[in-house]
């Protein structure tokens, strides 16, 4: 199993095989529950979210496509839609995932030869610390709530009693400013 | 909320985080097949929203977690552990039995066959079990204190009569794993009972190859086991055939049975 790639190993739950289930808890049981942490920020609700996280993994139907991105980003995005919704649950809000796999796929349109699409973790962990200073305390504090916490961004206003259009334009900032530093390699 | 003079390149970023009305998304998402720097703006969103979480400083799983998660996991699916083991050949799937049992029925269609499998497969449990038993038993003696992992099946494989004579004979073969020990275990039944020498015959049968899996007898209630180490060679199918001795290296007799 250790030779196989993630998408093999995946293809191989797929067909209910336990080993590699196994398999990729190894080798990113760390990431997700790491996530899970900074989300709900409780180590029993993390553990919970790990558990549904492996458990989706192994009833999914429609699997990981390799040419759809790395497969650590789609199993972080499923780890956000389970810990948003769990953190949602539990202040008893809307349970409304933001992202659904299916949108992802329908968002997703990676081209060849685009670096970002092949960008290792680590890369992609530099270039993304390295975007975040150039963000305001305010915008930092706007993505940790909108990302990280699954607060809606009528949610945040209301928080932060401001009119919703004002979080929008920060949020809108934000973006072009994470974009201009993150996807520099791609326009420089 | 949307109307005809709303700009619909701004509700990129709502539609990202799916916070859009129904209409919206479907506005947009028709916008987009037009809008080449929409459809560029989305796709950076979206880079930027994966690459997020790799801000975040990693923290180890708690050690005890991983067999809480699995034993969740597995414990819903129910004692079948269907894993084919890792040497095992694909390319099977158009008669493999795994991931019947271990799907929830509404997930997958089921084949007509697999009913006759369960009526096969309860009296192999309870065949299996006896002999697991019987195994606990003898190791025990051997090595007292020490327990016996259980077994569990690790591929699975139904039989189907390829003889006419033999069109009611219905059955399975199966790997069954006990800590690193692989057997080999056949089922079947309404077999026709063999007389004298005669004697059923498995062989593995990979490309042109066949390996002798072992023999066994059948009397008149119909019924043939055969629980043999599993040889270590690797093979695609399984066939059985009805030899006039249980003596051959190669088949002689007729092909009665196969995967």
């Amino acid at each position: 199993m250790k030779h196989l790639s993630d998408a093999e190993l995946m293809h191989r739950v797929l067909e209910k095989q336990r080993h590699a289930l196994e398999e990729l808890y190894d080798r990113y049981v760390n990431l997700v529950y790491s996530f899970a942490l900074k989300s709900t920020r409780n180590q029993q609700a993390a553990r919970e979210v790990v558990q549904l996280v492996f458990t989706r993994l192994w009833t999914t139907e429609s699997g990981y496509d390799p040419l759809k991105g790395q497969f650590a980003s789609w199993l972080l995005t499923i780890t956000r839609n389970l810990a948003v919704d769990y953190a949602r649950k539990e202040r008893r809000r809307s349970t409304e995932i933001s992202i659904e796999p299916e949108q992802w796929e329908q968002i997703s349109d990676p081209r060849d030869n685009d670096p970002f699409e092949t960008m290792s973790l680590e890369r992609m962990k530099d270039r993304i610390r390295y975007a975040y200073r150039y963000l305001s305390e305010s915008q930092a504090e706007l993505i940790e709530q909108l990302y990280w916490h699954g607060y809606t961004l009528s949610e945040i206003a209301r928080m932060n009693n401001e009119p919703i259009g004002t979080v929008k334009s920060r949020l809108h900032q934000s973006l072009k400013i994470l974009r201009k530093h993150l996807l520099v390699e791609r326009e420089g | 909320m949307h109307n005809g003079g709303m700009n619909l390149c701004e509700l990129c970023a709502s539609y990202m985080l799916g916070e859009c009305s129904a209409e919206e998304r479907e506005a947009f998402a028709r916008h987009l097949l037009t809008c080449p720097s929409c459809r560029q703006e989305l796709r950076d969103l979206r880079r930027i929203w994966l690459a997020l979480p790799m801000r975040m400083e990693e923290t180890e799983a708690p050690a005890d977690l991983k067999a809480e998660v699995l034993e969740a996991i597995f414990s819903q699916d129910g004692d079948f552990a269907l894993d084919r083991p890792q040497d095992e050949p694909t390319g099977r799937s158009d008669n493999r039995a795994t991931g019947v049992y271990a799907v929830p029925p509404e997930r997958r269609k089921r084949p007509v066959w697999s009913y006759g499998l369960i009526a096969v497969l309860v009296p192999l449990l309870i065949a299996s079990a006896v002999w697991n038993f019987a195994l606990l038993k003898e190791r025990n003696a051997l090595r007292a204190g020490i327990p016996a992992q259980p077994a569990r099946i690790v591929s699975f494989m139904p039989l189907k009569a390829v003889n006419q004579e033999f069109v009611s004979a219905k059955g399975m073969a199966c790997i069954l794993q006990q800590g690193n020990h692989k057997r080999l275990v056949v089922y079947l039944y309404g077999l026709t009972a063999t007389e004298g020498s005669e004697a059923y015959q498995v062989w593995l049968l990979r490309g042109g190859q066949r390996s002798n899996a072992g023999t066994f007898r059948v009397g008149d209630n119909g019924f043939g086991v055969l629980i043999a180490d599993m040889p270590d060679v690797t093979f695609d199918n399984i066939g059985i055939t009805l030899e006039p001795d249980a003596n051959g290296t190669e088949p002689r007799g007729s092909k009665v049975m196969g995967t």
